[in-house]
């Protein structure tokens, strides 16, 4: 019996020891959950039948207690036993604790009354239904591997853009880092984090997190492909004096990833990737800046820019994008006394040389009746620096590529935002688009008038 | 004879029995393990840790909360005494603690019993409750707010 509930042990013991948490995947954790209660479960029947028996035995004629009556050997099995039942149970509860899973989804509809695409989130808005750009599936896990630091990944599966040939999911790692606990109030990351650009840039696919179907397009929208990086990150956070709560973070890395530049896919990279953010929480209030430079590269060139690189040239400049500068700069606001809310962003890029400069704001007023959040959004983006661009002139038709013009626009976005309890919520808005003033603002083509978006989703955590 | 249920606590029963008395005083209690070496706690303290921030107090200590079911009133009392926050705000809010692996998801309990009990085993734990039992060992009460609640008639 002793020897049977070692051999039971012992290999469930050894088989959780030497493998590293990150190596294991959801499924065959979970499954080892499974075969740990089903050895509980076991050697549960077990101590009942040890016990019934014991139980069974008829007590001796002279009325001793039944306790004495009971095999001596008998005993021990079922001490034994409990121990072995107490001390697997103490392991599968210190294991749960250990790995926890959360996750996100969106399933979102929106329609635009233009032939012009609108881009956003890296997939577009036509002018039929479509389920893909607000419609996206996360799952995150983290894993405790001792005091100091944990393994934390999250996986998130988006509509893809149609551009790149096929109208099906995409399943990105967007994070798989190693937290170290330096002290009990800074930590290190090592490995893929989301950028910390914007105010929501960690959650931005969390819909539920926020009050609108998709973050405000003039801000959120520029970002695209590079919403995560490979590399470092040391964030600090304290309660400072007065009750105000400081966050800040420093972070280095890196990211190589690919896009779509005037129909042709193309490589980008990202080098040199440093950046800073501080935020300030004090009672409702969140206010947030954010500072970042970096290296961008890009290339094949599509070949359709031609035109474009021979008036470059004309002009002493080249159309090579090879480690051009690119510096980021934002602030924002957040209030939430739990009736008015108020937010605000605003944004500043610059890129060395013919790429697009930009400024781009938005601001958010919501009043919250119980459940229902009533709120409107105003947003603004327009490039800055069309005198880098002027030489290009006649040499280039812009309708095919209409990146190279400058780019403003303006929306008015109205919204509701319905929490239904239990993690999920409805949200529907309206949104017009206008004042393009002659570039295609954030559209696939200069559109003829201004746009109207439709867009309902609902979000869920879980 | 020991439990053979991993999950049954002993120590629940007795808090029970020892809770059916009604408060004379509503009060919302937040209680700390009796072992964690921390006298009493502000406000403001409480409320960081509530909302999953990163706090060291005077004594060293990290605590993190175990919170009370959504569908208690001293969930929603609690809260819009502390933090400040409506049930919509917070669950916004710790999507954001979340998913951006700022924070782990508080555990949520069903009573008072559960959360003495669970604050009685953890020291790194920090919970609320409206009563104590008089004679509890293994918990302390470091902050006590006048509840939003009448008390219950004698």
């Amino acid at each position: 019996m002793n020897q049977r509930g070692l051999s039971l042990l012992l290999p469930l013991l050894l088989g959780f020891a030497p493998v590293p948490a990150s190596a294991l995947t959801e499924a065959e954790i979970l499954e080892r959950f499974e075969a740990y209660e089903r050895r509980i479960e076991a050697l549960e029947s077990e101590l009942k039948t040890l016990r019934a028996e014991r139980d069974a035995a008829p007590p001796p004629a002279d009325g001793k207690p039944v306790e004495t009556a009971t095999p001596p050997a008998s005993r021990k099995q079922v001490a034994r036993v409990e121990q072995h039942v107490e001390m697997l149970a103490e392991e599968l509860r210190e294991r749960r604790e250990r790995i926890t899973f959360d996750g996100f989804a969106s399933v979102g509809v929106a329609q635009s009354n233009s032939s012009a695409d609108f881009q956003v989130r890296g997939d577009q808005i036509h002018d039929d239904f479509d389920f893909n750009a607000d419609t996206v599936l996360g799952l995150q896990a983290a894993f405790l591997v001792n005091e100091k630091a944990s393994f934390v990944t999250q996986v998130v599966a988006r509509g893809v853009d149609e551009t790149r040939g096929d109208d099906e999911f995409d399943l990105q790692v967007e994070w798989a880092y190693l937290n170290y606990k330096l002290d009990a109030l800074t930590d290190l990351r090592l490995g893929r984090s989301r950028l910390p650009l914007f105010m929501l840039s960690e959650y931005l696919e969390v819909g539920y997190a926020y009050p609108w179907v998709r973050p405000p397009v003039e801000v959120y929208g520029l970002i695209g492909n590079f919403s995560n990086y490979d590399g470092v990150n040391l964030r600090h956070s304290r309660l400072l004096r007065g009750d105000w709560y400081l966050t800040a973070q420093a972070y280095w890395g890196g990211r190589a990833t690919d896009g779509v530049l005037a129909g042709s896919t193309l490589n980008i990279d990202i080098d040199d990737l440093f950046g800073f953010n501080v935020g300030l929480i004090h009672g409702n209030t969140r206010v947030y800046a954010s500072v970042a430079s970096a290296d961008l590269s890009l290339a094949p060139l599509p070949a359709s820019l031609a035109p474009v690189e021979a008036a470059l040239n004309a002009a002493g400049q080249t159309l090579t994008v090879r480690k051009e500068d690119v510096d980021f700069f934002g602030t924002g606001f957040h209030y939430n006394n739990g009736k008015w809310l108020g937010m605000g962003e605003f944004t500043r890029v610059r890129i060395n040389e013919w790429l697009l400069d930009w400024e781009s704001f938005y601001l958010t007023g919501g009043y919250q009746w119980g459940d229902l959040l009533t709120h409107v959004t105003y947003g603004k983006l327009n490039s800055t620096d069309h005198a880098d661009r002027v030489f290009l002139g006649g040499a280039v038709d812009f309708r095919d590529a209409p990146f190279l013009i400058d780019a403003e626009q303006t929306s008015w976005t109205v919204g509701l935002r319905y929490d239904l309890g239990s993690g999920m919520a409805l949200k529907g808005e309206w949104q017009r688009v206008s004042q393009f003033n002659g570039t295609a603002g954030m559209f696939s083509s200069i559109p003829d008038d201004s746009v109207h978006v439709w867009s309902v989703v609902l979000d869920a955590m879980f | 004879m020991a439990s053979l249920n991993p999950r049954s606590q002993p120590l629940l029963l007795t808090l029970l029995l020892s809770l059916t008395a009604l408060p004379l005083r509503a009060e919302i209690l937040v209680i700390v393990n009796a072992g964690s070496g921390i006298e009493s706690m502000t406000p403001a303290q409480v409320s960081a840790i509530a909302l999953g921030r990163n706090v060291t107090l005077p004594s060293g200590a990290q605590l993190r909360i175990v919170e009370q079911s959504t569908t208690r009133f001293i969930f929603h009392d609690f809260h819009r005494q502390i933090t400040g926050m409506s049930r919509v705000q917070l669950n916004a809010y710790w999507a954001r603690l979340i998913f951006s692996g700022t924070a782990k998801a508080p555990r949520r309990l069903d009573d008072d019993a559960a959360v003495i009990a669970a604050v009685s085993a953890d020291p790194g734990l920090m919970g609320y409750v409206s009563e104590v039992p008089e004679n509890a060992h293994t918990i302390r009460v470091v902050l006590s707010v006048e509840s939003a609640r009448k008390p219950a008639k004698p």
